[in-house]
């Protein structure tokens, strides 16, 4: 082999490494970045039948909370229904009209970013600089939450030294609603005075005395729902009280025992006490909230030491990026050995694919759409299209419009694949829009230009060679240690760009070769 | 042992796709020649300039609204071929052998109407058979009738093809189509590859979808101790085309008429591997035995002649006689 090449693979590669070394040893990177910040994949189920003239839903949708807690990627898939999303106040509103007689779905899903936080109640000096507004709508009385009647003011008399601050004030209404009201569930229709004259009531009816107590000591407050973040389905919705002081507001939850913060995995939702769900001429109505959690690198202590670091290493180091592009770059950085594992199948072993880095974009889809689920939709859509292709050499088009329609055509099999998966209650099939469209399309053409010129036996190797090559790419690129390690070292492109060169200039034989050429192995003497 | 069967390879100096694509057509066959060989017409007008004859030109279509003056250009021809300039593999070429009324015959035996004809012909154009799915364009040009020392061998036309190296012939196959292959001299899709003696132009061992074969699995007939005619003639037309198009590394694919004699076909810049199979040796030691030599100063004649000596071999008439 070219000594050149060789000698300038081993410089990349022994730069590469030079820099992870360095980065491991003097910098104390790890050198497979662990896992620790909590991300959550979220989805928010809204199935029903509408049935009266006027239909409609409202669902609160979490809004950012920063810097507790941020969405991301939300997409919103609502079938049989017109859905508008607005913003009130701290809340964000899904309004949902269906046509009556239809059944529809609502599916609403994001990921969102939780950080624990670090805050305690701010200090009285602190929160006496900022006196709240006495016209606030937190200190106004509700029909659950009777703030003005004398006997709520009166307990709170009973309940707190007279020259207690604000701070100190809340404290004891925590106090006194965590030890002395005993956890039993009255339903939601609970209000607080109910709460409070008989000492009991559930989470709702806790926070809503807990509210009305504060509102009384002219403290602005309100109750809040949420959801504790668990892998799997959940519908209980967690209820707390909130109170400002200063410009913050810090909750309160008598039910988990937490002041000033809440549990590190509880997802805030809206704030009001009403239910999660508002519905009108609606039935069949099913809620359901699926989550899963996500692991992402432990970027923030990165972050935080990178941004404060002077070594020009740590300042170009991608953990300065934002959340979601270091999410986007984490698969890019991945394309390149994806590539890789092309190079080695196409040039060492010799298996023959369907254009050069569709095996690469095919793994990128089944990223997406998981790998069994992924192959039955690509061979469903390439089976289908393929149909098409023979009618439409039937007619004859010229070849631009031809793979125009094709093009259409698979954008119709990949839009009712969707529906269809949708109406039966898989949400699976949704994510058939992952795939590549345009090359699909070119692959399908390919396809059905090699079965005719090259016969059906050379489509079928190419297909399974473009799958196994795909499903190779694939086993790579979902390897999340691997995707981690690469984007603290992106470093680790340089010896893939050196073995890249030794593929490039190896010239011995492939291992397709070892049958194609077998002819000369079994001599030629005997034919 | 896989491995083991590497060696053996090696041993016989077989040259692999990667050895081809790195050193030799990287190596020796600059990018921009690549055009000469990849588009037939180019390559048919090298071919006038230096007095090789190649199957007659009836006409080019170029563009869509030349379609219409189809029937004008075909005239009454009853046996034609269209093919695409800058096809591969044989892909997109239509052999025409006779017409009934207004429909074609093809090669097979099926019939077309001007309409399909059209249609093929507008696919060509819009690049469908074309390398890289560029516009192309479609040529129109005389069927090539087989010599008659082909006769009830093969089902179409046969043709030969030389591996030239640094302008000298170094190795060489006939490529007979076979029903399976479609009547095409396409090696993928089942058509016979035969080695043949570069120092007499005789036939000596067969290949069938790479394996050893002795007789033409349609007609039955040996394939062995052929004797291809004009066979100087070949080899001169294989060391001109190195010189014309200044490849390095080139296949020459050369058919015999039965009244034009060799004719060039089409040049390929990066030649397939099955011909050592053919040939039962590898290319490698021909390679190399030329690596050391200069060869710059010699004719197109006296290459060809070296060819002869250096990779010719008397054995394999007597060797043929045994398997016939």
């Amino acid at each position: 082999m070219n000594l050149r090449v060789v000698l300038l693979a081993a410089l990349l590669a022994g730069c590469g490494i030079a820099v992870v070394a360095y980065k491991v040893k003097a910098l104390g990177y790890d050198l497979v970045p662990r896992a620790t910040e909590d991300r959550w994949s979220v989805q928010i189920q809204l199935r029903f039948r509408s049935v009266g003239e006027d239909a409609g839903a409202r669902v609160f949708l979490p809004a950012d909370r920063l810097p507790r807690q941020r969405i991301y990627d939300e997409r919103i898939l609502a079938e049989g229904a017109r859905f508008d999303v607005s913003t009130h106040g701290d809340n964000r509103i899904g309004t949902i009209s269906g046509r009556p007689g239809t059944s529809g779905t609502l599916s609403y899903r994001f990921a969102v970013h939780l950080r624990a936080e670090d805050e305690e109640l701010p200090s009285e000096r602190d929160v006496s600089e900022v006196p709240p507004d006495p016209d606030s709508i937190w200190l106004a009385p509700e029909r659950h939450i009777q703030s003005d009647d004398s006997r709520v003011l009166e307990r709170l008399r009973e309940i707190r030294s007279p020259d207690a601050g604000p701070v100190r004030t809340v404290r004891y209404i925590f106090d006194y609603v965590r030890d002395e009201v005993v956890g039993v569930d009255l339903g939601d229709g609970a209000d607080a005075l109910t709460v409070l004259q008989l000492e009991r009531g559930g989470p709702l009816g806790k926070a809503r005395l807990a509210v009305a107590l504060a509102r009384a000591g002219g403290l602005p407050a309100r109750v809040v729902a949420g959801i504790d973040m668990e892998d799997g389905t959940r519908n209980e919705l967690r209820h707390w009280a909130e109170v400002l002081l200063g410009e913050q507001w810090h909750a309160l939850d008598v039910v988990s025992g937490h002041i000033g913060r809440l549990p590190r995995e509880r997802l805030i939702l809206y704030e009001g006490d009403g239910p999660a769900v508002d519905t009108r001429g609606l039935e069949e109505v099913s809620f359901q909230i699926d989550a899963l959690k996500e692991e992402v690198s432990q970027h923030r202590l990165y972050q935080r030491r990178v941004l404060e670091s002077d070594t020009v290493l740590d300042r170009v180091s991608l953990y300065t990026l934002p959340v979601n592009t270091q999410m986007t770059l984490r698969v890019l950085l991945l394309i390149p050995f994806g590539a890789l594992i092309v190079s080695l199948f196409r040039n060492m072993v010799g298996v023959p694919t369907f254009g050069t880095f569709m095996p690469v974009l095919l793994a990128l889809a089944f990223l997406e759409t998981g790998l069994a689920l992924g192959v039955a939709l690509l061979l469903i859509i390439i089976g289908v299209g393929w149909l098409f292709r023979g009618l439409l050499d039937w007619l004859q088009l010229l070849m631009i419009p031809r793979l125009s329609f094709l093009l259409t055509v698979v954008i119709v099999i990949i839009v009712g694949i969707s529906l269809l998966s949708d109406r039966a209650g898989m949400t699976a099939g949704l994510y058939a829009a992952a795939f590549p469209i345009v090359i699909i399309t070119a692959t399908i053409e390919r396809f059905s230009v090699m079965i005719v010129e090259e016969g059906p036996r050379n489509a079928a190797n190419t297909t399974v060679g473009t799958l196994l090559v795909a499903l190779a790419c694939y086993g790579m690129l979902i390897s999340d240690v691997l995707q981690r390690t690469v984007l603290a070292f992106p470093e680790l492109l340089l010896p893939v760009l050196g073995v890249l060169l030794l593929i490039g200039r190896y010239t011995g034989y492939r291992l397709s070769e070892w049958a194609r050429f077998s002819a000369f192995n079994r001599g030629f003497g005997d034919a | 042992m896989v491995f083991g069967r590497f060696k053996t390879y090696r041993s016989f100096g077989v040259l692999g796709i990667n050895r081809r694509n790195a050193d030799l057509i990287l190596g020796c066959n600059p990018r921009r020649l690549f055009p000469l060989v990849d588009d037939k017409l180019a390559t048919k007008s090298l071919c006038e300039a230096h007095g090789i004859r190649t199957p007659a030109l009836y006409g080019t279509v170029s563009a869509h609204h030349e379609l219409r003056a189809l029937e004008a250009m075909l005239g009454d021809r009853r046996d034609l071929v269209v093919k695409p300039a800058k096809g591969a593999m044989g892909n997109g070429v239509l052999v025409i052998t006779d017409r009934k009324g207004d429909r074609f015959i093809r090669a097979g035996g099926a019939s077309l109407g001007i309409k399909d004809l059209r249609y093929h012909i507008s696919s060509i154009l819009s690049g469908l058979y074309s390398l890289g799915g560029r516009t192309d364009k479609a040529i129109i040009e005389a069927r090539v009738r087989a010599h008659s020392v082909f006769d009830d061998l093969s089902l179409g036309v046969p043709d030969c093809r030389i591996i030239v190296f640094r302008g000298v012939p170094v190795m060489s196959m006939l490529r007979l189509p076979t029903r399976m292959s479609g009547g095409r001299a396409n090696l993928h899709q089942g058509a016979i590859a035969v080695g043949v003696d570069v120092g007499t132009g005789v036939t000596h061992r067969a290949v069938h979808l790479d394996r050893v074969v002795a007789r033409h699995p349609d007609t039955g007939r040996s394939v062995n101790g052929i004797h291809l005619p004009h066979w100087d003639e070949i080899l001169h037309i294989a060391a001109v085309s190195a010189d014309m198009t200044g490849l390095g590394y080139l296949g020459v694919d050369v058919v015999i008429d039965a009244e034009g004699g060799p004719m060039l076909l089409e040049l390929n810049a990066r030649p397939g591997l099955s011909i050592q199979i053919a040939n039962g040796a590898g290319l490698t030691p021909r390679l190399d035995m030329l690596e050391g030599r200069d060869v710059s100063s010699l004719s197109p004649e006296d290459r060809a002649s070296l060819a002869k000596s250096m990779f010719g071999s008397s054995e394999h008439r007597e060797d043929e006689s045994l398997v016939a």
